[in-house]
């Protein structure tokens, strides 16, 4: 038993050391346990984002509380302790440049919060979910269910684009319709079935409007607000029971067309289409 | 196995039934609810059970171990399975905030501007919808077992999409007394509106926080609120722990049922910051 009581460093003994490394091995288990515990017990009461934030501050606390339990088998002196810590941080912030901008730009993103767990957001390129955000580095899920880790250096420089940041948002269709249609019925029928609709939002009320004459339809601009967790399945859901519901009142949307008029060399009148030799179009009525 | 009717609601505390400001307030015969008619959509069942009214059907039956809930009300349905013979369940309505599902905790009813003179006080009468929530009860746990409604649910924002909240939105009239609803669709509001402004304000649209509102039931379905209107564009609205008729009873809230955190709970108030019109 000499052995443990050897030292190694100064005073501290490999005694000091199994002690230090004990208390600490305790602490991030019970850490775990309570990180398992609370999302046991609070999964179903409490929001993913705010669950992350309770367990991770629960965790660190443990933690802290073990090193501190733990520093005195060390005999440690905190006037020394902050002399050192405050030498070695200067010397490690020279030596990780990169990793020390990525924790501070994880603080100012704690701080500013553009972003939060469970979040809809575009940041650089990589769109997804924010699934977590830690001290260096946020990662996200994105669309396809692929893991991607950004540090926080890149997403603090980037620009972040938060789908979910406000409450609601605004989508747009544009529906086609012939010319031969009446767009004052079709845009009724389309804010019926708008009115229906839980998730299409009171206010601001739905925009519809003849937008455009185009070159094969008359298009409708439908403008729909709805709460932003939301939206894209009412996007989904309406474009679809939109196009049922304009043609359950034989209003159709026209295919691209063009009409080709062949002129008539014998030079008799010859102004229909079967007939006539001009190339041009006359715009949607089919089909 | 004979069908149990449903017994006395579920027994509250004295907050519900004993409130001196309660008054005796003129009101109409529900029209669907028949003299003589025993089973009342809310209550308590003793299950195995079954209740069908007004296009509204749900029951539990016992198939060997197990009991089925299935429900129909128009063209929606549910069907879960309950591994428990000695609970209760309990038929109540709840905040109108979980249709189709739940987006938001704020109600909101808009309706015809009425006009308040300055530093005044008047009730009106207004309805609101009615989501009827089916809990299970077991030794003092609740769980929300299903939640369906009539009332064809809509969403709104109040205020700006930066600032402003999603609400259930409700249109409805003003009355000076209170109206004829159907209690599977909509119920009584009873709200006071104190302009403490010293100027005449109008009002249209009135929003309250759903994680503090104390649904009472009886032959009808009713809330009293209060509205203080500070400038025409900041008020501040609360749901009063106060029944319509004293007779009437204290609906489960379903933020108990869902098990949610009390947490926020304590927020009885809800600020309008974004205007009164």
């Amino acid at each position: 038993m000499a052995i443990l009581s050897t030292p190694i460093i100064g005073e501290i003994t490999i005694l000091d050391l199994l002690i230090f490394v004990v208390i600490i091995c305790i602490s991030v288990i019970i850490a775990n346990l309570a990180g398992i515990y609370i999302k046991k017990s609070l999964s179903d009461r409490v929001r993913k984002d705010e669950m992350a934030k309770i367990v991770k501050i629960t965790q660190v606390a443990i933690i802290l509380i073990g090193i501190f339990i733990s520093l005195p088998s060390f005999k440690v002196d905190f006037g020394e302790l902050l002399l050192i810590g405050g030498t070695a941080g200067i010397i490690i912030g020279f030596a990780s440049q990169r990793l020390v901008t990525n924790v501070g730009s994880g603080i100012f993103l704690i701080i500013e919060r553009p972003v939060k767990i469970g979040d809809t957001v575009k940041i650089g390129e990589t769109e997804g979910t924010i699934e977590d955000i830690r001290i260096l580095s946020t990662t996200i899920k994105t669309y396809e269910g692929i893991y991607v880790r950004i540090p926080n250096e890149t997403v603090f420089n980037s620009e972040i684009t938060n789908y979910v940041a406000n409450v609601a948002r605004r989508f747009e269709y544009r529906i086609g319709i012939r010319y031969s249609d009446d767009a004052d019925q079709a845009i009724q029928i389309i804010r019926e079935l708008l009115e229906d609709h839980p998730f299409v939002l009171k206010n601001p009320p739905p925009s519809l409007y003849v937008d455009e004459l185009g070159d094969n339809a008359v298009i409708i601009m439908v403008r729909i607000w709805a709460p932003s967790h939301e939206w894209w399945d009412v996007r989904t859901e309406m474009l679809w029971k939109i196009k049922m519901a304009l043609e359950g009142e034989g209003i159709s949307i026209p295919f691209p067309q063009r009409m080709v008029w062949f002129s008539d060399k014998s030079g008799s009148a010859g102004n229909t289409p079967s007939s006539a030799g001009v190339a041009g179009g006359k715009p949607g009525n089919g089909p | 196995m004979p069908h149990k009717a449903p017994t006395d609601g579920i027994s509250h505390d004295d907050r519900g039934r004993n409130n001196a400001e309660s008054q005796d307030i003129p009101l109409k015969k529900n029209p669907l609810i028949h003299e003589g008619e025993s089973r009342m959509l809310f209550g308590r069942f003793e299950y195995p059970c079954r209740y069908e009214s007004a296009g509204i059907t749900f029951c539990i039956e016992q198939e060997g171990e197990l009991f089925k809930y299935r429900r129909q009300c128009g063209s929606s349905e549910a069907e879960k399975i309950i591994l428990s013979s000695t609970g209760s369940l309990f038929v109540h309505p709840v905040e109108p905030v979980n249709l189709p599902k739940e987006v938001t905790r704020f109600l909101e009813i808009e309706f015809p501007p009425v006009m308040m003179a300055p530093e005044s006080e008047k009730t009106l009468f207004l309805r609101f919808p009615v989501e009827i929530g089916v809990i299970l009860k077991q030794n003092d746990e609740c769980q929300l077992l299903d939640v369906f409604s009539r009332a064809a649910p809509k969403y709104s924002l109040y205020g700006t999409p930066e600032s402003g909240v999603i609400t259930r939105y409700y249109h409805s009239d003003v009355f000076d007394q209170p109206p004829d609803t159907d209690p599977a669709e909509t119920g009584i509001l009873r709200l006071v509106i104190h302009n403490t402004s010293k100027g005449w304000v109008e009002v249209a649209r009135v929003v309250f926080e759903s994680y503090n509102m104390p649904i009472y039931f009886g032959e009808f379905v009713a809330m009293s609120a209060l509205m203080e209107i500070f400038s025409k564009e900041i008020a501040e609205t609360r749901v009063l722990e106060r029944p319509l008729i004293p007779e009437m009873n204290l609906a489960i809230p379903v933020i108990c049922a869902r098990k949610i955190l009390r947490i926020d709970t304590e927020r009885k108030r809800f600020l309008m910051e974004h205007g009164v019109r």
